[in-house]
């Protein structure tokens, strides 16, 4: 535990530059920006929609912009460069020489990471609900922030398994997946999306959030999100995590790399 | 004498490529210089000794634990200084050997105190509290140096760490290394290519060629000439002393104007010398056994080694 926190804490602060600081502020600016411009220009009168309506159309918008892009785009920036980072700075032998030293690194990488984005995207979406028309604001405004960390989770572990399987082009390979994946996938309507995160998340946001009654109806939404408990939706995002985890571990035990130019051997 | 390292048939292949090409080794305690070439297979020695890379096949022990089974028990006694540079960035230099501290085991506040007791040794003032982006390359090794030795391990595997160091640097960092040995009892692993740092604190002597174990030995043993003399340095003319010596039955030369050679063992013939120069009245300014010159030595070994491969 000491040493988990001694890295958590030393990366913590790695962490806190003022570059880092900087897209840390955009992260969480992004969802609050797009949101005050729709808030602003988009003219609803016109639309017939209800009000409940207009608040469900914004709070699917929020969703997409705060704990799935910008979540994923936070967890990405520091989820994925672990081993890289390490190995480019030649402090992954200094690590990998400590009992136990690359279990608790790539812990202590991992919940920076989840603090990072989640905080990031919780204080987005803490900002842009109240600008926005979402119709029962605190409900919401915890339910997307629920929903966030629970992103962070899942997707800091899926980019960190990425950045350890293949860390030389750790960031390629994540938006690669994450566009072929996550994003086409998960939207494809096809049972093979249960097996994405994003599935889980929308299943969680259709079961946490009030859904009007024109919208609730399961051949709408079938193949988009579930409708099983959000225990369940729960259980299966820690199962995932708890996957992506497990193949980090193996993969840095596994492997033999200790600098930069000996690990292309 | 229980070796500390023990490796025995140990192979290490990397696809095609044998780095590691049958060793056996046993290293006990005092300081061992580990020598070789550029290629030799020091560096994948030592990441097997720290269980960083699995082995083909072989066997061997560290401390008295497998590599194979006990890597994380080696770990925790061993200290590693790599030959890379490091930057944590970010952290100052109390703050990097206080997490290498934590990293292996220490409570906070004893990683921090052992962290100013450590750096204290290795002569560091107030700019251990600078971030270490700023340090110099002394600096630097300084601090690789106490981030490797901080949680007190009885092994210590240090890789070329007198490289980039000024002369008086040089000496320093080679009179820490020795004071941890004489004072404190830490076993030591010397990788080098500089060999008069070898000659200067060194007990023993591994020279490693072509993934190969070529040669372990004493320093001592390692030095000693094939045809042993005693070079005698005087103040004055040697020519009345050289007589001398030829009276009292000892062969010698002349070697120079002030300087004469006697064949022998120093232990044999040092008391006929004193003797000698006690009744001519000499002043013997200096007596010096000769030595092999431990470069010759390993240049024979790394030629050796590549006349046998080929």
């Amino acid at each position: 535990m000491n040493s988990l926190i001694a890295i958590y804490k030393f990366e913590l602060k790695r962490i806190l530059t003022p570059g880092r600081s900087f897209w840390w502020l955009i992260v969480a600016a992004f969802p609050v920006v797009i949101t005050a411009m729709m808030t602003q220009y988009m003219n609803f009168s016109r639309s017939g929609l209800a009000p409940d309506e207009i608040g469900f159309f914004f709070t699917i918008a929020i969703y997409f912009l705060a704990p799935s892009i910008a979540c994923m785009l936070g967890v990405l920036l520091t989820a994925a460069p672990t081993v890289a980072t390490e190995l480019e700075q030649h402090s992954w032998i200094y690590l990998a020489t400590r009992p136990n030293g690359l279990f608790y690194l790539l812990v202590g990488k991992y919940l920076v990471a989840v603090t990072w984005a989640s905080s990031a995207t919780i204080l987005g979406i803490c900002v842009a609900v109240p600008l926005s028309r979402v119709y029962h604001k605190f409900d919401t405004m915890i339910a997307l922030c629920g929903l966030s960390v629970c992103s962070a989770f899942a997707y800091a572990a899926l980019y960190m398994m990425i950045g350890t399987l293949f860390h030389a082009r750790a960031m390629v390979f994540c938006v690669v997946y994450t566009g072929a994946v996550e994003l086409f996938l998960a939207m494809f309507p096809a049972v093979v999306n249960r097996m994405t995160i994003q599935f889980r998340l929308r299943s969680l946001l259709a079961n946490w959030i009030s859904i009007p009654e024109q919208f609730d109806r399961p051949e709408l939404y079938m193949y988009i999100a579930s409708d099983e408990s959000a225990v369940l939706q729960l259980m299966w995002l820690l199962a995932l995590t708890a996957v992506f985890l497990s193949v980090s571990f193996a993969s840095v035990q596994v492997r033999e790399f200790t600098t930069a130019a000996e690990s292309e051997l | 004498m229980t070796p500390l390292i023990e490796l025995k048939n140990l192979t290490k292949d990397y696809g095609s490529f044998r780095a590691l090409d049958d060793v056996n080794l046993e290293i006990g305690p005092g300081i061992t210089g580990l020598l070789g070439p550029n290629g030799a297979g020091k560096s994948t020695l030592i990441k097997v000794l720290l269980g960083l890379v699995r082995t083909t096949s072989g066997e061997g022990s560290v401390l008295g634990h497998s590599i194979h089974t006990e890597s994380g028990a080696i770990r925790s006694k061993v200290g590693f200084m790599p030959e890379d540079d490091c930057y944590m960035y970010g952290q100052s230099g109390i703050e990097s050997v206080q997490v290498a501290g934590r990293l292996s085991q220490l409570p906070s506040k004893e990683a921090l105190r052992r962290g100013h007791e450590i750096l204290d040794f290795c002569g560091m003032g107030q700019e251990r509290y600078r971030n270490v982006e700023t340090y110099s390359t002394g600096m630097r090794q300084k601090l690789r140096f106490a981030m490797a030795i901080v949680h007190d391990p009885e092994l210590l595997i240090l890789d070329e760490p007198t490289s980039g160091l000024d002369p008086e640097e040089r000496e320093t960092m080679l009179n820490r290394i020795s004071i941890l040995n004489r004072k404190f009892g830490k076993a030591i692993i010397l990788c080098t290519h500089i060999l008069p740092d070898v000659k200067v604190v060194c007990d023993a002597v591994t020279i490693v060629a072509s993934g190969k174990v070529r040669l372990t030995a004493p320093l001592d043993e390692l030095l000693r000439s094939p045809n042993p003399e005693v070079t005698i340095a005087l103040g004055s003319d040697a020519s009345a002393f050289q007589s001398a010596l030829q009276a009292d039955g000892l062969d010698c030369q002349l070697s120079g104007k002030s300087a004469v050679r006697v064949p022998g063992i120093a232990e044999d013939v040092a008391h006929r010398i004193w003797r000698v120069a006690e009744s001519c009245e000499a002043v013997i300014q200096n007596l010096t056994p000769s030595q092999s010159s431990l470069e010759e030595v390993f240049l024979n070994v790394v030629r050796e080694s590549q006349s046998a491969d080929s």
